[in-house]
């Protein structure tokens, strides 16, 4: 029983050695103190509202709610049995660094990262998971928890070929390839909280930015060409054939457009750029070339002169000592940890002076640059707080009225943390379930191909320095003698995938690159998720726009619940690890309360006990196979308190 | 403003959530008004088209920002138009020649050239077009289907009064009994609406009732809106499994060869399954075709697209036509913006987001067929006659059905509402298309 105190606290170790040398910041005392802080200023506002201090929640609510927040998923019965069941003063804080370690909190803020950046499993739609080198990125920057201002800025100053080992972030890019001025309004949104969508094409009825401040901001990231663009045109007219597609080199030449051209940008911004046909205002000219000037925080300008990286320039303004990208940061971090954010839209920058408490968003900021923007390290801090032990406010709110400091508002699970959770209740620990693959093995015509001999990173770097159509063209050749002269040795391939598959430690798809299939948690499966899946029928977004993820309630989630994957997957499966609370327990009671825990993290109040051993529990399967549906299917199962 | 017509609106919502926990589930109509429309005063009617109307609609949204120019509003100009044939139809007006199938039912419908709007991003653009509001943070407004259907009623009260494949089913401050079922593919119809095979009716029963007795608690504890729309859910939904027209929702009841005419793919299937759901009294089905934001290689990208669309419309009005049901069935195509008349050379050819001009068309339900409403310029640019906004559209949409288009419903809030927008953007019926 004291397993899950124990590895705990060895987790808690490793969380904080991770860092070579870790930071006085991070220290779990450090990390205390800051939790205090915090809930000092969250006090200051109760006694200056005279509001009611809300209760700490018990135990049972806790594991709950940190695991669901914490790691996106809720405690398998194990956990919460160990939790439940051990008198130990600081076993809330333990908690908070065993999940914060666990490849959990990875998957969980993996979700939200792709739901930000709108991450597709195909920039392409060519059968093949195209973007994998970008998804790659960004997996891996959770996983090492690389500071948020670093991962923004790599992003932003994404340049070369994505295929290029450590630079998939050149996939931001290439996911709204052709829409470079969309990407960027978006980007000031989601990373600065400044609204720039309207100001695009006209001067903006509803904020203070006109046309001519977006394009001296589009300045900067101006020229997101492909590396070494001419070549591929040149190339095709040097077949000179109309009908080239059909001929011999025709799915080549698509295949190298779609999976290796297409993922690469070969510009680091003009500095420049030239206002659109369009422009209507009498501050420029139509076609007029304008320098770039940043339009709030750090003044920052650029010309002819920093072309090739004013991009860079401009990743740097945002993400360095920059309010706003601070301010949106602590904001999302609040939201994430505590139910709602400090002030709504999350995504709208303010001062601090308009906030609620202006100290309480100083001491925010401030903390988040002593963590060296570790949003771990931050989120670990604010889970450290009463504040977030506050029991959830039984008012339904109105959004939009600050409620942040209240009571967490009740709210329903994540289309994600319902199919984790889920997940859980079948396969014991989801963390162990099969994860995604990577690697820069080629695919051609769903084949892996010259394994072994040819990666795609070599044949990126191939392309980039061709300027001969006729080269390019042998080159073509070479290609396809290696690809078909490979494709029968299927046992070379499934060595190679499993080789692999050992070096990322994973399980499932025997090492063909891409996500995995069938029960593995959310952020491992395509994203998003399949159209009908249960994950995008409980309101994961189409990752097509940015907060388009839903939490509304709808007659298809109540028609699985009922009848459909949780019946198949949970309730009638025998082999599901909820049932291990069968084999845990000798006596009805017992088996009802371990149920009890696994579903709901709590044992069964002394009035639903009367009333099952009443009414419900016979001791036989069938007996148990109703109690787990109809837990399941409780409102308390999908909302979190 | 009449202050008991919302208030019987917000009654019909309250007096759902007074059921008795104990009978919710034995089949018996507990609440009779459940499923019956708003009455709607004299004085409201007075707005509101009279006479047969239509009782239905099938929406098909393009997604993305279909190019106008690439499809229902060709141009002469070669800069603008690009490498894309005219070719003539039903009517006496030329489309893209990405749409033969749709020029031979062009006698049928009102190509709509005027459309504008002042939101160049998708989401805002998609919230508009479905809800008549632009968004804001502090409510959710609801879309159209579930306009459709709290104004309207069911028709097929066993059946849901609104079905999305795809598209945006949500109720906003509706609450869940007007929100839309969505449906991830049309091919698969209305999953897991019997019982598992795993479940015998008496466990499925017990089920019910064992979760009800756990759930009294939680609820009293917590009376959000969206704790009580998982409530009615749960009853809505044990309707629904007992409804005699479930097989409505199983495209494979159809011959084969009414289903190739519309093609394959989901929205095609989607084409058909939402004749089938109107037969069987669904009011409003949306369909979504996503995939129109052609920044990039707009030719190709436009023409693949153009396809699935001519197939899946084309079949879908002449196949309502030849089963009676197009009278009362308006078919809606609709999107969020056009694209713009410049091609970007360095995206391939691709056209950017254009929201001030772009083409809807409407077939159906009352709508004289043959024609066209409203003119864009020369380029495809501005509009040049009779504009028309998401809330004109909107309102359109309600004239069709005999629906006030004015008529308030408050929020729980107690904000006030309407299907055709906030007031200094009220939209209006293009009544001049009507027959």
């Amino acid at each position: 029983m004291k397993s899950l105190i124990v590895s705990v606290f060895t987790m808690a170790g490793v969380l904080f050695s991770a860092d070579a040398k870790p930071s006085e910041a991070k220290s779990p005392e450090a990390l205390k103190k800051a939790a205090w802080q915090v809930d000092k200023h969250v006090a200051e506002i109760f006694k200056s509202k005279r509001l009611k201090v809300p209760q700490v929640v018990d135990d049972g609510t806790f594991l709950r709610r940190t695991f669901l927040v914490g790691a996106g998923r809720i405690p398998t019965l194990k956990e919460a049995q160990n939790f439940l069941e051990i008198q130990d003063e600081n076993k809330r804080a333990i908690l908070v660094s065993y999940l914060l370690g666990t490849d959990g909190y990875r998957s969980h803020m993996q979700n939200y990262i792709f739901d930000l950046l709108r991450i597709l499993e195909e920039t392409r739609g060519q059968g093949y998971y195209t973007a994998y080198p970008y998804i790659q990125f960004v997996y891996e920057a959770v996983k090492d928890n690389m500071p948020w201002d670093v991962f923004v800025r790599k992003l932003v100053g994404a340049t070369g070929n994505a295929w290029s080992p450590g630079n998939g972030a050149v996939g931001f890019y290439s996911r709204d390839k052709g829409m470079p001025l969309d990407n960027l309004s978006i980007s000031l949104q989601i990373f600065t909280g400044e609204r720039f969508e309207c100001a695009q094409c006209h001067d903006s009825p509803v904020n203070e930015w006109e046309r001519i401040d977006f394009f001296e901001m589009a300045a900067f990231i101006s020229g997101q060409k492909e590396m070494n663009q001419g070549i591929y045109r040149k190339v095709i007219d040097y077949i000179d054939d109309p009908d080239w597609r059909r001929g011999k080199y025709g799915d080549m030449l698509v295949w190298l457009r779609d999976n290796v051209h297409y993922h690469t940008v070969g510009n680091g911004g003009e500095g420049e750029i030239a206002l659109p046909r369009d422009y209507q205002y009498r501050d420029g000219k139509p076609g007029e070339l304008i320098r770039g000037k940043t339009k709030f925080g750090r003044r920052l300008s650029s010309g002819k002169r920093d072309a090739g990286k004013s991009r860079l320039k401009f990743a740097d303004w945002m993400t360095n000592e920059n309010d706003h990208f601070d301010y949106i940061t602590v904001n999302r971090m609040w939201e994430r940890v505590m139910g709602s954010p400090l002030t709504a839209p999350v995504d709208e920058y303010r001062v601090a002076s308009t906030t609620l408490s202006p100290a309480l968003t100083d001491y925010l900021k401030r903390l988040l640059k002593e963590l060296e923007y570790d949003l771990k390290a931050f989120q670990n801090v604010l889970m450290l707080t009463k504040t977030f032990q506050f029991a959830a406010n039984a008012k339904a709110f109105d959004a939009g009225v600050p409620q942040a400091f209240n009571g967490r508002q009740l709210e329903r699970m994540s289309a994600e943390q319902v199919w984790d959770s889920l997940v859980t209740l079948v396969t014991g620990n989801p963390d162990k379930t099969a994860k995604r693959q990577f690697g820069d093995i080629i695919y051609y015509r769903g084949k892996a191909r010259m394994v072994g001999q040819k990666t795609m990173s070599q044949v990126g770097q191939d392309i980039a320095s061709m300027s001969d159509p006729k080269a390019y063209v042998a080159y073509m050749d070479q290609l396809l003698e290696g690809f078909n002269s490979q494709s029968a040795s299927s046992e070379k391939e499934k060595n190679a995938g499993m080789s692999m598959s050992m070096g990322m430690n994973m399980m499932g798809r025997g090492g063909v690159p891409g996500p995995a299939k069938g029960l593995a948690r959310a952020s491992e499966l395509e994203s998003p998720a399949p159209a009908g899946h249960l994950i995008r029928e409980f309101g994961q977004s189409s990752r097509k726009l940015i907060n388009e993820s839903t939490t509304e309630a709808n007659i298809a989630q109540v028609l699985q619940i009922m009848n459909g994957h949780v019946e198949d997957m949970v309730v009638s499966n025998k082999g599901a690890a909820v049932y291990d609370a069968l084999k845990a327990g000798a006596t009805d009671a017992d088996k009802v309360r371990y149920i009890y825990y696994a579903i709901l993290s709590r044992p069964p109040s002394e009035k639903e006990m009367n009333m099952l051993m009443r009414d419900v529990i016979d001791g036989s399967r069938e007996s148990y196979q109703n109690l787990v549906s109809a837990l399941v299917s409780t409102h308390e199962f999908i909302f979190v308190q | 403003m009449d202050q008991s017509k919302f208030l019987k609106a917000d009654e019909i919502g309250r007096r759902q959530f007074l059921a008795d926990a104990a009978l919710k589930y034995l089949g018996v109509t507990v609440v009779p008004m459940i499923g019956a429309s708003l009455t709607q005063s004299a004085a409201a009617q007075a707005h509101s088209r009279s006479g047969k109307t239509a009782e239905h609609v099938i929406f098909l949204n393009m997604d993305g920002g279909m190019s106008h120019i690439d499809t229902f509003d060709v141009k002469r100009k070669k800069e603008v138009q690009g490498p894309v044939e005219h070719i003539g139809t039903s009517a006496d007006y030329e489309i893209s020649e990405y749409l033969p199938e749709t020029a031979k039912v062009a006698d049928k419908m009102c190509v709509i050239n005027s459309m504008t709007s002042k939101q160049g991003a998708h989401r805002q653009g998609q919230y508009l077009l479905h809800r008549s509001y632009a968004p804001r943070g502090t409510i959710q407004h609801p879309s159209m289907g579930s306009w459709v259907v709290r104004m309207k009623g069911r028709k097929n009260t066993t059946l849901p009064g609104f079905v999305s494949v795809g598209g945006d089913a949500s109720p906003g401050f509706f609450g869940a009994e007007f929100g839309g079922v969505p449906l991830g593919r049309a091919d698969e119809g209305l999953k897991n609406s019997t019982m598992a095979h795993s479940v015998e009716a008496g466990d499925f029963h017990k089920r019910l009732a064992i979760a009800d007795a756990l759930n009294k608690e939680f609820n009293s504890r917590y009376r959000t809106p969206q704790v009580k729309a998982y409530e009615s859910l749960y009853e809505e939904a044990v309707k629904l499994m007992k409804s005699k027209d479930l097989k409505a929702f199983d495209i494979n009841e159809e011959p084969r060869s009414v289903r190739n005419k519309y093609g394959s793919g989901n929205f095609a299937q989607g084409c058909l399954l939402a004749r089938r759901l109107v037969e069987a009294g669904v009011r409003f089905t949306e369909v979504r075709l996503n995939g129109w934001d052609t920044h990039y290689n707009n030719f190709d990208n436009v023409g693949r697209k153009a396809k699935v669309l001519d197939k899946g419309f084309s079949a879908l009005v002449n196949d309502l036509d030849q089963r009676g049901l197009l009278e009362k069935t308006l078919v809606v195509i609709g999107t969020e913006f056009g694209r713009t008349p410049e091609i970007v050379e360095a995206h391939s050819m691709g056209r950017d987001h254009h929201p001030a001009a772009f083409s809807c068309v409407l077939a159906g339900g009352g709508i004289k067929g043959g024609m066209r409403y409203g003119k864009s310029d020369r380029d495809g640019n501005r509009v040049a006659s009779n504009p028309v906004t998401m809330q004109d559209l909107n309102a359109t949409m309600a004239y069709a059905l005999g629906i006030d288009h004015k008529q308030i419903v408050s929020s729980p809030s107690g904000r006030p509402f309407r299907m055709a927008g906030a007031d200094a953007e009220l939209g209006s019926p293009v009544t001049d298309i009507f027959a």
